[in-house]
């Protein structure tokens, strides 16, 4: 659901919605006595959740990209691993290279259960994820892929956001069994960055401490 | 009725490079502009314009900060709706002094002379460095 403050206007829309649904919780008090206020609020409430929602679900927002680097040579590529890196993304990443050398920077979301989040336990799951970056890079590294990695945001769409704040990036490359399950990332990547996507599927290899 | 609007501009992720917003409706073309700008320097952002019957913010009360906080702007929405007709207009009273750069046609250009009074046109046709250059003029003209 969309944060009703997300933008000036909608948070002056919002604070006019709640003075607005006092004179009606205090009419609906004043006419059915005390106890009708309470159905009264609780209606107004449920229908600025649902007007929330519906808004929320229908809004498009705009494909923004950076300057790409003038540096020479391969391309630059983001690897957004959202699983252990599979045999496909390596084979996409060389398929890029066409002749020069890629450098690839992986951004590797550190997910964290709603709990942890709200209780702001996240040590773990940034623990995990860097454990899986190490290996990652290990394997590009192996491969011959001149590659770094940062550990990201949980929200997929703010860690690429930071990373090409630093990493211009040629083309994205979603990377992850778990986008099979739900898609719902790679569409919101695709929706979101004006930079060629591309998902890559494949068969991630086994990860004992994979947390997605 | 009022006219709703589903976009959501939100304020430029990058804003240490020259921006460039480009309005064009298809997404495979609006991919390619936004390439061949990101090559030539600046940071782009890509927006589809309104759906049909909908508003664009920039023509109502929200605004839409991605357009006032661009250095120009590409439009590619062609002038035959009247919607996308109001988009030119509302860019045009809400940033007097914005570079842009109309994808056109001749025959749009006979049509609506006072719409593009000052803007740089070029053909929806074109080579991208064509775009390129008419975006370079149109900056430096404001410069």
């Amino acid at each position: 659901m969309r944060s009703p403050f997300s933008s000036e206007s909608e948070g002056y829309e919002f604070v006019l919605l709640t003075v607005a649904a006092f004179p009606a919780i205090a009419l609906a008090s004043l006419l059915g006595g005390p106890w009708a206020g309470i159905p009264a609020w609780a209606i107004l409430t449920a229908a600025v959740v649902v007007l929330y929602a519906r808004r929320g679900r229908a809004s498009r927002r705009l494909r923004t990209a950076p300057p790409r680097a003038a540096a020479a040579g391969g391309p630059r590529i983001l690897v957004l691993a959202l699983d252990a890196l599979a045999d496909d993304a390596l084979e996409a990443i060389h398929r890029a290279e066409d002749g020069g050398r890629a450098v690839v920077l992986v951004v590797r979301p550190a997910p964290v259960s709603t709990l942890r989040h709200w209780t702001s336990d996240v040590d773990g799951g940034r623990a995990r994820a860097q454990q899986e970056l190490d290996r990652t890079l290990s394997r590009l590294r192996e491969a011959g892929v001149d590659a770094a990695g940062v550990i990201g945001d949980e929200d997929v769409l703010r860690a690429v956001e930071d990373a090409l704040r630093t990493f211009t990036a040629d083309e994205i490359l979603v990377c992850g069994q778990r986008a099979e399950a739900d898609p719902a990332p790679v569409a919101a990547v695709r929706e979101r960055f004006a930079v060629p996507v591309t998902h890559v599927q494949g068969r991630a290899e086994a990860s004992p401490s994979s947390v997605l | 009725m009022r006219r709703t609007t589903s976009l959501n501009p939100e304020p430029w992720p990058w804003p240490d490079h020259p921006r460039i917003l480009v309005e064009n409706p298809d997404d495979a073309a609006g991919l390619q502009l936004a390439t061949v700008l990101r090559d030539a320097g600046y940071g782009v952002a890509v927006c589809p314009g309104p759906a049909a019957h909908e508003r664009c913010p920039l023509a109502g009360p929200e605004g839409c900060t991605i357009a006032q906080g661009a250095d120009a702007v590409v439009f590619g929405l062609g002038l035959e709706r009247a919607e996308t007709r109001e988009v030119l207009q509302a860019l045009r009273a809400r940033a007097p002094h914005l570079p842009i750069v109309v994808e056109t046609t001749r025959a749009e250009e006979e049509l609506w002379p006072e719409l593009l009074r000052g803007c740089e046109v070029v053909r929806p046709w074109g080579p991208p460095e064509q775009l390129v250059s008419a975006v370079h003029r149109a900056l430096e003209r404001t410069a």
